[in-house]
């Protein structure tokens, strides 16, 4: 198909031609239009996405929710674990392991008793004896569960007891447990095996010699009497040799640690170890503040001056200025409330003197306390600045501080996500670089001196904060009160200035 | 909606007789837009200012010629005041040094007809894409393009006169365009040198 076209029309081609010519707008444009024509009703894509992110949040929130009730689950020992229910018979075939435990933490039984294939119901009292509530249930991936008393028996017996249970094989028990948690039980038979053999050192009061296998197991004195009003429902089915078989082939994966921690735990009752996880954090914060100063005098001997008679407060103009502290820190959880506190701090501090620029240089004296003698004696000094508002100026005392943060924190209450705390802290600071203007001794000008800075201080600071958790970070805000104990000035000098930030901290915090 | 009910509706700042009316007219505009601007994200910044003009201005017609007609003017007037405010003119080429510019062949789309002379005015130095847009497509007069764009009069039928030939030369090179038909009989009546 020819699409050329003549030339003797060009304009009128061109016309056409463009004319014909349609490109359609992305939305953006018209969604710009409507909402500069209609202000006070924004396109929805606003609202459509706070809303949207309102439901991811929400969403997050659900999915991380401490489901603590998994947490605490050997998956070796339980399948499944509900909390607050009421008693149920065995045919339910749930079982509770729980003992009266100091911590308040369950406490697993292991349940061995190969001939048995239902699990058996334990209840436990909670620390508040409540007898008729299970407040802890645990399924038991094998059948029955023993309490374990240590009581002697002769070695042969219990030989023979642990040849036999070796030889047994384990049965599951037709368990209503949650799927996740039963394929996880499945997958390490090699550690019921374990739990099997460490129960056999234990006492079982009952115990068949005769049989091919052992047949049952009673709860032992020390669980509690409601415990024992369980039945040990003895129901053998044949699906769960498959899944004894697949616990077979899954009994070497377990390892050391894991095996230490069964034998510990089915020994003695005794909950894992946790160390120092989840006591210790890092955290990182900066607390932008307002510096000041408190002003007096250091004078060691009565001295005639105006300066030692008259109050430096009243005869200077000074004004707080912007500081800022920035540091990392850590801390422990030594007790359940209690944090211990260190770091590493930069804290810059800062306020504002108003003064005269004077050209020519002006001869004043500064006061100093001789060291050795108690005296009091004057130097002179020269200086550009006086101490008046003829021609303003502002000058800065400011200071660079190097600290390492000693203290403490109490937890005053809060729940999953918020915490309040209150905290304390020593501070040995270095002063690593500053300014200083002095006053002299009649107040009528400032000497610039750097060297009079204290290149050692010693601070203190109170705070109270909230921590919010979100994700695996603690998000802390509050406010904190910083003061230093000791004179900025060298013991030399007549003045005396002590420092001071208010400010607010903010931090994040990561907890290991 | 016929178009006095679009217009009631605009003129009472409803949203649907708006957008009822963007939509029947956003295409072809943006296609009026799309010549002047450098790309498609200028051109329908250029849009959605002309819009917006228009319906902040839509009070001010008066039924007097085609709506589409006065519309594609205020987009028109928006799209050379965004190329001055924006400066873009300084990116045109002096006439003196125009016929310097080598338009390279496979700079031109292949594509429907349209579109392939679009884009081959969109070839052009802004300059005189924007005169030959103004005078050959809009229907401006020299004296309207000078007033417009704060030229001199003799510049703009320059402008035009060298664009239009430029412009001739991109589209025979594509084969879009064939030489006059006179031409090509006198090239033929000359012969073989």
């Amino acid at each position: 198909m020819d699409n050329k076209i003549y030339t003797d029309n060009f304009e009128q081609i061109l016309k056409e031609k463009s004319d014909e010519y349609r490109i359609y707008p992305s939305k953006r444009v018209w969604h710009s239009i409507y909402n500069d024509l209609h202000p006070g009703k924004r396109w929805p894509s606003v609202t459509m996405s706070i809303f949207l992110v309102l439901i991811l949040v929400f969403l997050g929130y659900l999915n991380t929710a401490d489901n603590s009730f998994t947490n605490k689950i050997n998956p070796e020992v339980a399948i499944g674990y509900t909390k607050n229910q009421t008693q149920t018979n065995s045919q339910h075939k749930k079982s509770v392991i729980n003992n009266s435990n100091p911590s308040g933490e369950p406490v697993f039984l292991t349940a061995f008793s190969p001939s048995y294939t239902n699990t058996q119901q334990l209840f436990s009292d909670n620390a508040n004896n409540q007898t008729d509530k299970i407040s802890e249930t645990k399924i038991i991936t094998n059948t029955t569960v023993t309490e374990i008393n240590l009581q002697d028996q002769p070695l042969t017996i219990r030989d023979k007891k642990l040849q036999e249970m070796r030889k047994a094989p384990v049965e599951l028990s037709d368990l209503s447990a949650q799927g996740d948690t039963y394929s996880k039980v499945r997958k390490n038979e090699k550690k019921l095996q374990e739990e099997k053999i460490a129960a056999a050192e234990f006492n079982i009061d009952e115990y068949d010699e005769n049989t091919a296998s052992p047949s049952a197991t009673v709860l032992k004195n020390s669980i509690p009497q409601e415990m024992n009003k369980n039945n040990i429902n003895n129901n053998s089915s044949q699906e769960n040799n498959t899944k004894i078989a697949d616990l077979q082939k899954e009994k070497n994966t377990l390892s050391e640690e894991e095996k230490k921690w069964m034998e510990d735990f089915a020994l003695h009752n005794l909950p894992p170890s946790r160390k120092w996880k989840d006591r210790l954090s890092v955290q990182i914060y900066a607390v932008p503040n307002m510096s000041y100063r408190t002003l007096g005098s250091n004078i060691k001997s009565p001295s005639p001056t105006a300066f030692a008679n008259s109050n430096v407060n009243s005869a200077v103009t000074h004004k707080p200025s912007l500081g800022l502290e920035a540091g990392i820190g850590l801390s422990y959880a030594f007790a359940k409330k209690l944090l211990f506190k260190t770091g590493l701090q930069l804290n810059y501090t800062s306020y504002n003197i108003n003064a005269s620029k004077s050209e020519h240089p002006i001869l004043t004296y500064l006061e100093f306390n001789d060291i050795q003698t108690g005296n009091t004696y004057s130097s002179s000094r020269v200086s550009y600045l006086s101490n008046s508002n003829l021609q303003s100026t502002t000058v800065h005392n400011t200071t660079y501080q190097l600290s390492v943060p000693i203290g403490l924190a109490v937890k005053l209450g809060g729940n999953d996500k918020l915490e309040w705390y209150a905290g304390t802290s020593i501070q040995p600071s270095y002063i690593f670089d500053g300014k200083a203007h002095l006053i002299s001794e009649d107040l009528k000008n400032y000497v610039s001196d750097k060297s009079a800075l204290r290149k050692w201080n010693l601070n203190s600071s109170i705070e109270a904060y909230v921590t919010y958790k979100t994700g695996g970070l603690n998000l802390q805000i509050g406010p904190q009160l910083r003061y230093q104990l000791q004179s900025t000035y060298k013991k030399e000098f007549t003045s005396k200035e002590k420092l001071y930030n208010v400010g607010i901290k903010l931090g994040m915090t990561k907890n290991f | 909606m016929t178009e006095e009910l679009m217009l009631a509706g605009c003129l009472k700042n409803n949203a649907v007789a708006q957008e009822t009316l963007y939509n029947r007219f956003s295409p072809r505009m943006l296609g009026v837009c799309y010549r002047f601007a450098k790309n498609r994200e200028d051109a329908e910044d250029m849009l959605q200012e002309g819009f917006l003009k228009v319906f902040t201005q839509l009070a001010q017609y008066r039924n007097e010629g085609a709506l589409e007609g006065w519309i594609r003017r205020i987009i028109v007037h928006t799209c050379i005041n965004i190329l001055k405010k924006n400066k873009k003119f300084s990116e045109s080429v002096d006439i003196i040094h125009a016929t310097s510019i080598h338009i390279k062949e496979e700079m031109i789309p292949s594509i429907m007809q349209a579109k392939q002379v679009v884009e081959c005015i969109r070839l052009l130095p802004i300059g005189y894409r924007t005169v030959l847009n103004l005078y050959a497509i809009e229907g401006f007069t020299h004296k309207e393009i000078a007033c417009l764009l704060d030229i001199e009069e003799s510049t703009s039928r320059s402008q035009y006169t060298r664009s239009k030939a430029m412009l001739e030369e991109i589209l025979i090179r594509k084969k879009i365009l064939q030489k006059p038909k006179e031409k090509i009989a006198a090239y033929a009546a000359a012969g073989p040198r």
